[in-house]
């Protein structure tokens, strides 16, 4: 409720500032536009760039001088460095970069980012900047409408750096007229205190805009107006690098294990090289004194020698750390350990059997039951089932006539966190066992590894069909509604099947329950090929209703064919009923 | 030498032979309870009034008999 209630009431707050002063709605809209024009600049870069980026990180990390020269130079060219973080995650999740190259691209993104510190220190001191934004966004927009993506993507850059020219316009113009009403120097802290409370401002203020490079617009912005004093500028600046690592966090808290090491290492930089920094503050200050005549910064350009400041913060960082770039991941490891769910723990695959064959081939077993029992699980969530009260047929009645509830399930997140980790047990496990054992047993070994490679097949089946379903099921032609409902029913049926050949313990009445399974199939393939001709020829359903449900019912079928396999593999144990059924097949 | 190879050709040979007999022991007891689930399974069909049960049933009693004939075959 607090939380519902949260959202209406900052807005109504920031209403009430904006409609009460003019200059504070100036500078805020300033810090809006600002903000979109980022938005809409990192939008074009990633139109027009079509996999260079990607190209670039995966080529030039080979070394860390590589990684950080590369994370720089990309930053700098795209001006964002989560779009940067972000590419990185995902290669780190495919393992296309090791965690070393990925801290190191995150440390050069880090330099890179300063360069926004001086686009904006150069352009909004003394130029008029926005006569060039109109020009700038009317070309981007018309750009924007042409059909070619590179075009689209410049349009986008354009349009982007258009509003933020006129971000940085309207903002230097809001702190202009905010000085003469407010005197915002009388709020000036000097000391120790005041490097401390400008530092948590400022990481604050990059929490709560989610943007560093905003926050340093506002701090060049109000500093060239008079607004801050240049001690407490420097505090910001600190401040906006800590903050920009909570807002790391916060994005990778969805991510992987890689992904949270990196926002940690991310985290690691910036804190230590924030603290050394805040330390010698008034030193680096002279230091930045002392250098900037060799920039052509005068000595009252506190906007560029800010900048200048923000790049050395991040130099500082990277001579420092990169020599403990191996000491970082392994502390990153330390703190983020790789989540291993319930789910995903082999229960039956024990060391001490490996070496004794018959033992091993049933722990494959029985663990190869636990993956196919998971699966189901999340199959017959998949199709909008509650597996409670799901034991026999009569329960799939009840819950099919029932109004259709929908279960949210994302089979590939459920396969690449669970499951997939278990199948890959399965797989390494085997391949130790089969070292050890005759031909026959090895034989064995392979069948079962057949039957888990089925299960994940079966699974993905399932997602394929999963949208459709979905979409069908709520169709408001009942025709195809009440196609996709059997065809959901015939799925789970099997299942509800086999776990009941699973609980038969004679051997013989499980081979009948497959072999009565199979003709089942078959005969509810050609009905579902019928009906689908007659539906279309009674224009009862669309064509494209029709292919979606020739292409699902196809999907079905042989799902419910691998579904058969894997219960004669997993449910048969003796050797001569098998080849009984084996005989049987032959001759169909 | 030509001797043992002549002794393993006889062990093989009786090993082979208990493993047969086995064998056909076993495949008789599965005829035997096929035999006895088929008989179930007619009287069930006749006693059944439920359409769609009838027809469950009489497809388990085709399976039944397919298997049986091939376990037939198997001696």
């Amino acid at each position: 409720m607090s939380k519902n209630l949260l959202l209406p009431l900052s807005l109504i707050f920031f209403a009430y500032f904006v409609i009460s002063s003019e200059d504070l709605a100036t500078l805020l809209s300033g810090i809006a536009i600002f903000i979109i024009g980022m938005v809409f600049m990192q939008d074009g870069f990633r139109q027009l760039s079509g996999g260079i980026l990607e190209k670039l990180l995966q080529k030039f990390t080979s070394n860390l001088f590589y990684s950080i020269l590369t994370g720089f130079i990309s930053t700098s060219i795209v001006q964002s460095s989560s779009i940067i973080s972000l590419v990185v995650i995902s290669f780190l999740s495919v393992e296309l970069l090791t965690l070393v190259q990925g801290i190191g691209v995150i440390f050069g993104s880090n330099l890179g980012s300063t360069t926004t510190a001086w686009i904006v220190s150069s352009l909004g001191v003394d130029v008029k900047i926005s006569v060039y934004a109109m020009p700038l966004i009317v070309f981007g927009v018309i750009l924007r409408f042409v059909k070619n993506n590179s075009y689209k993507g410049i349009g986008n850059v354009l349009l982007g750096l258009g509003f933020i020219f006129l971000g940085i316009s309207y903002m230097k113009d809001g702190f202009d007229t905010l000085k003469d009403s407010l005197d915002l120097a009388s709020f000036a802290l000097e000391g120790v205190w005041g490097i401390i409370i400008f530092i948590i401002i400022g990481a604050f203020a990059t929490v709560i805009m989610q943007s560093s490079a905003a926050t340093l617009a506002i701090i060049i912005t109000a500093l060239n107006a008079g607004g801050i004093i240049y001690i407490n500028a420097l505090s910001l600046t600190i401040g906006a690098n800590i903050g920009t690592t909570l807002t790391a966090i916060l994005a990778s808290l969805t991510s992987n294990e890689n992904g949270k090491r990196v926002a940690f290492a991310h985290f690691v930089f910036n804190v230590v090289t924030a603290s050394i920094v805040t330390l010698f503050i008034y030193y680096i200050s002279d230091f930045v004194d002392l250098i900037a005549p060799y920039f052509g910064i005068s000595a009252d350009n506190y906007g560029m020698k800010l900048a200048l400041f923000h790049t050395l913060f991040s130099l500082i960082g990277i001579a420092i750390l990169s020599p403990f770039v191996k000491h970082i991941v392994t502390l990153s490891q330390k703190v983020i350990k790789k989540k291993v769910s319930a789910h995903s723990k082999p229960k039956f695959l024990l060391d001490s059997n490996l070496d004794i064959p018959d033992t091993a081939i049933i722990s494959i077993k029985k663990e190869t039951i636990n993956l196919y029992e998971n699966c189901q699980k999340a199959m017959l969530h998949a199709l909008n089932l509650h597996t409670t009260n799901l034991k026999t047929k009569e329960d799939l009645e009840i819950q099919i006539s029932k109004e259709i509830t929908k279960i949210d399930t994302n089979i590939d997140e459920i396969y690449q966190s669970n499951l997939k980790i278990l199948y890959s047990e399965i797989i390494k496990y085997s391949s130790f066992a089969q070292e050890h054992m005759s031909s026959l047993q090895q034989q064995k070994v392979g069948e079962l590894k057949r039957s888990a490679k089925l299960i994940v097949e079966v699974l993905k089946d399932t997602r394929d069909i999963q949208k459709n379903l979905n979409f069908y099921l709520k169709s408001r032609n009942e025709y195809i509604k009440q196609e996709y409902n059997m065809l959901r029913k015939e799925l789970a049926a099997i299942l509800i099947d086999i776990n009941i050949l699973n609980s038969t313990s004679d051997e013989i009445d499980r081979l009948t329950q497959i072999e009565v399974l199979k003709s089942t199939v078959y005969s509810d393939d050609l009905t579902n090929a019928g009906k689908t001709d007659n539906l279309i020829r009674e224009g009862k359903i669309k064509a494209t209703m029709a292919t979606s449900l020739i292409n699902d019912s196809a999907t079905i079928y042989s799902t419910q064919k691998k579904l058969v396999e894997m219960a004669s593999i997993l449910f048969i144990n003796n050797n001569l009923i098998k080849e009984i059924g084996e005989e049987i097949n032959e001759t169909k | 030498m030509k001797l043992n190879k002549l002794i393993t050709k006889i062990k093989k040979y009786i090993k082979k032979k208990s493993l047969s007999s086995r064998k056909q022991e076993k495949i008789k007891e599965i005829i035997e309870k096929l035999t006895q689930k088929k008989a179930t399974l007619k009287q069930e069909i006749k006693a059944c009034d439920k359409k769609s049960q009838k027809q469950k049933l009489q497809k388990e009693f085709e399976v039944v008999c397919k298997l049986l004939k091939k376990s037939k075959k198997l001696i």
